[in-house]
C-alpha cells in the first residue's frame, strides 16, 4: 500500500520461498558444520588419524566455499528479495530490530574473517591455534542465529510486543527458545547429512566407511532431538496456528505431512549409514540429502503458511494492510482503508477512484494492491483454478468477499476497501473464468442440490475434492451420522461456525456427502 | 511536494537511536566498504592486464598474488556492505526501498550476479596458471562491473522521485533502470576510476609487504602501483569535472561555494589528491620509500573521507524536499549492548588476525629454518 507493487508474473510469494529455501538449508549448515569440523579436527588429534585429518582439511575447503558464497551472498539475497516484495514488513523488521540486525552483522562479520582464517590456517597454523579459530566461527555462527531467530520467531509469534512495542518483548518471544533448539538441532543433523554425502565419494574404503559412520553419528542423535524441540515449538503456538497444520489449511497440512515423511526416510538412511557404512552407498547419501533438503523446504513452508493472513501476525497483513488503527498509520489500517477506499488510501495505485477506469480494470488494479503479495492470476496460488475449483460465479466471488477472512480457515485477511471495489475486484476475478455460468436459483417449492447447498455453506474453507478433511474425516460414517455431525460442527471444532441453515438443507447436504463418500 | 510525486510515507515504527549516530554508523561502514570494493574491482582489472603479460615472469607473478587476494576482499567488501546496506534503509528506508522495487529485477539480478563473481574470483585463486584463470577472472570482473553499473542506477534512482511515479507506470514488472539520469555514467566511471587507483594503492603495499623478503620484487610492484595508482588518480580530474557538471546546476553549485561544507571538502580533497600524487612520485623514485608511501596513504585516505562525505551532502541535497523528521524511541539498552559487543567483536577480529599472522609467520619461519637445515 505504502510502496509500488512489483508484478513478478509467477508469483512473489513462490519467489520469495526459492530463495529462503536456498539460503536456509545453507546457513543452518554453516552453524553445524562449524560445529562438525572442529570436532572432527580434535577427534583427527585425538585419534591421531592423519587420513580423516586430510579429509577434514579438504572437506573445510568445501565448506567455506559453499557458505562463504552461496550461503552469505543467498542470506543477503532473501533480504533484497522481502524488501522487493514486501517493504512495509521489511521497513518494520527493520526499524523494530536494527540492533539486533547491527548485532547479528558483527557476528556474521567475525564468522566470515575466521572461515577464512581456519581454511588458510590449516597449512600454516599450529592445532591449539588453529582449533581457537575454529571455535570463534563456530561461536560466531550460532550466536549469529541466537540473533537473527528473534526476529524470524517475532513474525510468527510477536507476543507481548503488540501491547509494549519493546524489544525484548518481540524477541524474546514464546516461541523463541524452542525453535533455537528446533533450528540447532537440524543445522547439526545437516552438518551429519553434507559430510555424508561427501564421504560417500571418499575412494579409500576404509576411510570412507568411517566417514559414513563419523556423520551419521551426527545425525541419528540431532535426528531424536527434533521432535522433542518441535513438540515445545507446537505447544507455543497459538492453538488456531497449529490447527492449520492438522488440516484446516490445504497448504501447511501438505507440507506438516511431506516433512514428516522426509524426516523418516533421512533418519532410515542415517540408521543403515550409522550400523552398515560399509554397504552405504553413494546413492543413499543423495536420498538423504534430497530427504533432508525436503524437510527444510516444508518446514519453511509450513512455518510461512500457518502464519497467515498476516506477514507479522496480529500487526500487518500479507498485503501490508496494519490489522489496526493507530495515530502514525498513515491511513494505512484496515479501518482508514475501508473508510476511504483501497485505490484512494494506496500510494502508489493508477487509479485514484473507482471510477476512473473500467471495472474490470480496476478490478486488476485492485488484485495487484491487495491480493498479489500471495497469489497470481493464473500461475502460483493463481486465482482462476482457484475459483475454477469452486465454479463460484461472479456474485458468488462478491458474497465471499465479504468474508474473506473466514475462508480458508482464516488463511486470508479481510477484504480492505469500499462495497464498488469489492463489487470492481469480484468482475475482474470473475472475468478470469468467462465460462462458468451461474447455477439457475431455485424455484419457489423447489429443492437446493446439495451442491448449491455445499457451495453456499461449505465452500469458503473445503474444497470438493476427496482428500479434503471433510470428505476423508467422514469416510467411515453413514448418512445419518453425517447428518447428526452438521448439528455439532463448533463444538467438533472450534474454529467451525455452527450450521445455520434449515433443516431441509441440512438433510440435502447431508445426502450429498453420503453419496460423494459411496462414489 | 508536486501533487504528481509519490514518495511513501516514514514507517510508523519509531527509530530506535539518535539519527546522528545512525549517520556516524553508514557513513563509516560506507567508508569501508568502498576501500574493500576498490580493491576487489581494482585488483581485478590490475591482475587481469598483468595475466595478459605474463610472459614476464614479475607479471605473472603479480597476478598470482592479487588473484588469491580477490576472494578475501571480496568477503570483506560484502560483510562490510551489509552493514551500510542496514542503516541506509534506517536512514532512507523509503526512498531506498521504492526505487529498487521499480528496477526489481536488475537489482535482484545484483545476487546470481554476484555468486557467479564470486565463484570464478575463487576459480582464479584455487587454479592461477591454468588456462582457465584468465576466462574466469575477466568474468568476475565483469560481474562487478555489472554490479557497480546496477547499483549505480538505484542509488541515483533513489535520489529522484520525481521519476518513480513515471518509471513505475510505464513497467510494474521491475524492468526500469535510470539510464536517463546525466549523472549515472560519470559517476559510475567516478567511482571505477577510483577503484584503480585505491588498487594501485594496493599493490604499493604489497610492495612494502615485500620489501623484507624480496627486495626487487617488491621494487617493481611499487613502481607497477605507483603507476596504477598515478595514471587513474590524473585521469579523475577530468573524470571527476565530468560528474561535477552532469549534476543539476543548484547542486554542482554547492562545490562551489553553494555550500561552506561541500566548498572545503571539495578543496580539501583536490589538494589532498594533488598531494598525495606528488609524493607518490617522490617515493617512487626512492631508494626507502615507506614514509612516503605512508605520507601518502594518510592523503588518499583524507580523500575517501572527504568524497564520503560530500556524496552524503549530495543525497541530503536531492532528499531534502521530501526528508520528514523520524518519531525517535531509543532503546537504551540493546544499542549499549550492540556497542559494547562491537567493541569486544572487534577485539576479539584483531586478536584472530595477530594470533593467524604471527603464527603464519613462525610457521613460514620455522619451515625454512627446516629446509636450510
Amino acid at each position: 500500500m505504502n510502496y509500488p507493487v512489483w508484478d513478478v508474473f509467477f508469483g512473489s510469494g513462490l519467489l520469495i520461498a526459492i530463495v529462503s529455501v536456498i539460503h536456509v538449508f545453507v546457513a543452518h549448515f554453516a552453524i553445524g558444520g562449524g560445529l562438525f569440523l572442529v570436532v572432527s579436527e580434535k577427534r583427527g588429534y585425538y585419534l591421531n588419524d592423519q587420513s580423516f585429518l586430510d579429509w577434514v582439511a579438504r572437506y573445510t575447503r568445501f565448506f567455506v566455499l559453499l557458505t562463504l558464497v552461496l550461503g552469505a551472498v543467498s542470506g543477503v539475497g532473501i533480504w533484497f528479495t522481502i524488501a522487493l516484495v514486501h517493504p512495509s514488513g521489511t521497513s518494520t523488521l527493520i526499524r523494530s530490530y536494527v540492533w539486533a540486525w547491527s548485532i547479528e552483522w558483527l557476528f556474521f562479520f567475525l564468522e566470515i574473517t575466521a572461515a577464512l582464517l581456519y581454511l588458510y590456517g590449516w597449512k600454516t597454523l599450529d592445532r591449539k591455534t588453529h582449533l581457537w579459530i575454529g571455535w570463534v566461527y563456530f561461536w560466531s555462527a550460532f550466536f549469529s542465529m541466537v540473533v537473527i531467530n528473534g526476529i524470524i520467531t517475532f513474525m510468527l509469534t510477536p507476543g507481548a510486543w503488540l501491547e509494549s512495542g519493546t524489544f525484548w518483548d518481540g524477541f524474546l518471544n514464546p516461541t523463541y527458545l524452542p525453535s533455537l533448539g528446533l533450528r540447532f538441532a537440524f543445522s547439526l543433523v545437516l552438518a551429519g547429512v553434507y559430510a555424508l554425502l561427501t564421504a560417500t565419494r571418499e575412494k579409500d574404503r576404509e576411510l570412507r566407511s568411517r566417514l559414513i559412520s563419523w556423520s551419521a553419528r551426527w545425525i541419528v542423535p540431532a535426528f531424536f532431538a527434533l521432535p522433542i524441540f518441535a513438540a515445545w515449538y507446537i505447544a507455543k503456538l497459538p492453538p488456531q496456528v497449529w490447527a492449520s497444520a492438522q488440516g484446516r489449511t490445504p497448504t501447511p497440512t501438505r507440507y506438516t505431512t511431506l516433512l514428516i515423511w522426509c524426516c523418516a526416510i533421512a533418519l532410515a538412511g542415517s540408521l543403515w549409514a550409522l550400523f552398515r557404512p560399509r554397504r552405504f552407498p553413494f546413492s543413499a547419501g543423495v536420498v538423504v540429502f534430497a530427504a533432508a533438503f525436503l524437510t527444510m523446504w516444508s518446514f519453511e513452508f509450513v512455518r510461512e503458511s500457518v502464519r497467515k493472513p498476516y506477514v507479522i501476525c496480529g500487526y500487518m497483513y500479507s498485503n501490508s494492510v496494519l490489522a489496526h488503527s493507530s495515530p502514525s498509520d498513515g491511513g494505512l489500517s484496515l479501518d482508514s482503508i475501508r473508510k476511504r477506499g483501497l485505490l484512494a488510501s494506496a500510494r502508489w495505485s493508477r487509479y485514484k477512484t473507482a471510477h476512473a477506469a473500467s471495472p474490470l480494470e480496476v478490478g486488476h488494479e485492485i488484485f495487484r494492491l491487495q491480493c498479489q503479495s500471495c497469489h497470481t492470476t493464473s500461475h502460483y496460488r493463481g486465482v482462476r483454478q482457484l475459483i475454477r475449483k469452486r465454479n463460484w460465479d461472479e456474485p458468488a466471488i462478491y458474497s465471499r468477499l465479504g468474508s474473506l477472512e473466514k475462508m480458508v480457515n482464516g488463511a486470508m485477511p479481510p477484504f480492505a476497501g469500499t462495497d464498488i471495489e469489492r463489487r470492481a475486484l469480484a468482475a475482474f476475478l470473475a472475468s478470469l473464468n468467462p465460462d462458468i455460468q451461474p447455477e439457475s436459483a431455485p424455484r419457489p417449492g423447489q429443492e437446493k442440490t446439495g451442491t448449491k447447498v455445499f457451495e453456499e455453506r461449505c465452500s469458503s474453507c473445503h474444497l470438493d475434492t476427496p482428500d479434503d478433511p471433510l470428505f476423508s474425516r467422514l469416510k467411515r460414517r453413514n448418512t445419518t451420522e453425517i447428518y447428526e455431525l452438521l448439528g455439532q460442527l463448533d463444538s467438533l471444532n472450534p474454529a467451525m461456525p455452527a450450521f445455520d441453515g434449515s433443516e431441509n438443507e441440512r438433510k440435502v447436504l447431508a445426502n450429498w456427502i453420503g453419496e460423494r463418500l459411496e462414489n | 511536494m508536486h501533487p504528481d510525486i509519490v514518495v511513501p510515507q516514514l514507517d510508523p515504527i519509531p527509530l530506535p537511536g539518535p539519527i546522528g549516530l545512525f549517520w556516524v554508523l553508514l557513513t563509516l561502514t560506507f567508508l569501508l566498504h568502498t576501500l574493500a570494493m576498490n580493491c576487489v574491482v581494482g585488483g581485478s582489472l590490475i591482475s587481469i592486464v598483468a595475466r595478459f603479460r605474463s610472459k614476464h615472469p614479475f607479471h605473472a607473478r603479480l597476478a598470482g598474488d592479487l588473484g588469491r587476494k580477490i576472494p578475501s576482499l571480496l568477503a570483506a567488501t560484502i560483510t562490510l556492505g551489509v552493514a551500510p546496506l542496514l542503516f541506509v534503509q534506517v536512514l532512507y528506508g523509503q526512498f531506498f526501498y521504492t526505487s529498487s522495487a521499480i528496477m526489481a529485477w536488475p537489482w535482484l539480478a545484483v545476487i546470481p550476479v554476484l555468486i557467479f563473481g564470486y565463484y570464478a574470483a575463487y576459480l582464479v585463486a584455487f587454479k592461477e596458471g591454468s588456462r582457465h584463470a584468465q576466462k574466469a577472472a575477466i568474468g568476475s570482473l565483469l560481474a562487478f562491473l555489472t554490479i557497480a553499473f546496477i547499483y549505480t542506477n538505484n542509488f541515483t534512482f533513489m535520489l529522484t522521485p520525481e521519476k518513480w511515479f513515471p518509471k513505475y507506470s510505464r513497467s510494474t514488472s521491475g524492468l526500469n533502470l535510470n539510464l536517463d539520469e546525466p549523472m549515472l555514467w560519470p559517476r559510475l566511471f567516478h567511482t571505477l576510476v577510483a577503484a584503480a587507483a585505491v588498487a594501485g594503492f594496493l599493490v604499493i603495499i604489497m610492495a612494502l609487504a615485500n620489501w623484507k623478503k624480496d627486495e626487487n620484487y617488491a621494487r617493481l610492484l611499487l613502481q607497477h602501483g605507483a603507476y596504477w595508482f598515478i595514471v587513474p588518480t590524473m585521469l579523475q580530474f577530468a573524470v571527476g569535472t565530468w560528474f561535477l557538471i552532469s549534476l543539476p546546476e543548484e547542486k554542482m553549485f554547492l562545490y562551489l561555494g553553494g555550500d561552506w561544507r561541500a566548498t572545503v571538502l571539495f578543496g580539501i580533497s583536490s589538494l589532498a589528491t594533488l598531494g598525495a600524487v606528488f609524493v607518490m612520485i617522490l617515493a617512487a623514485r626512492s631508494p626507502l620509500p615507506h614514509r612516503r608511501v605512508i605520507t601518502s596513504l594518510v592523503h588518499v585516505i583524507v580523500v575517501l573521507v572527504c568524497m564520503t562525505l560530500m556524496r552524503d551532502l549530495l543525497r541530503s541535497a536531492y532528499l531534502e524536499e521530501y526528508l520528514e523528521a523520524p518519531v525517535t524511541r531509543v532503546q537504551w539498552d540493546v544499542m549499549v549492548l550492540f556497542l559494547v559487543l562491537f567493541l569486544g567483536a572487534l577485539g576479539l577480529w584483531g586478536m584472530m588476525l595477530l594470533k593467524y599472522f604471527k603464527r603464519a609467520k613462525s610457521t613460514i619461519y620455522r619451515r625454512r629454518i627446516l629446509s636450510d637445515e
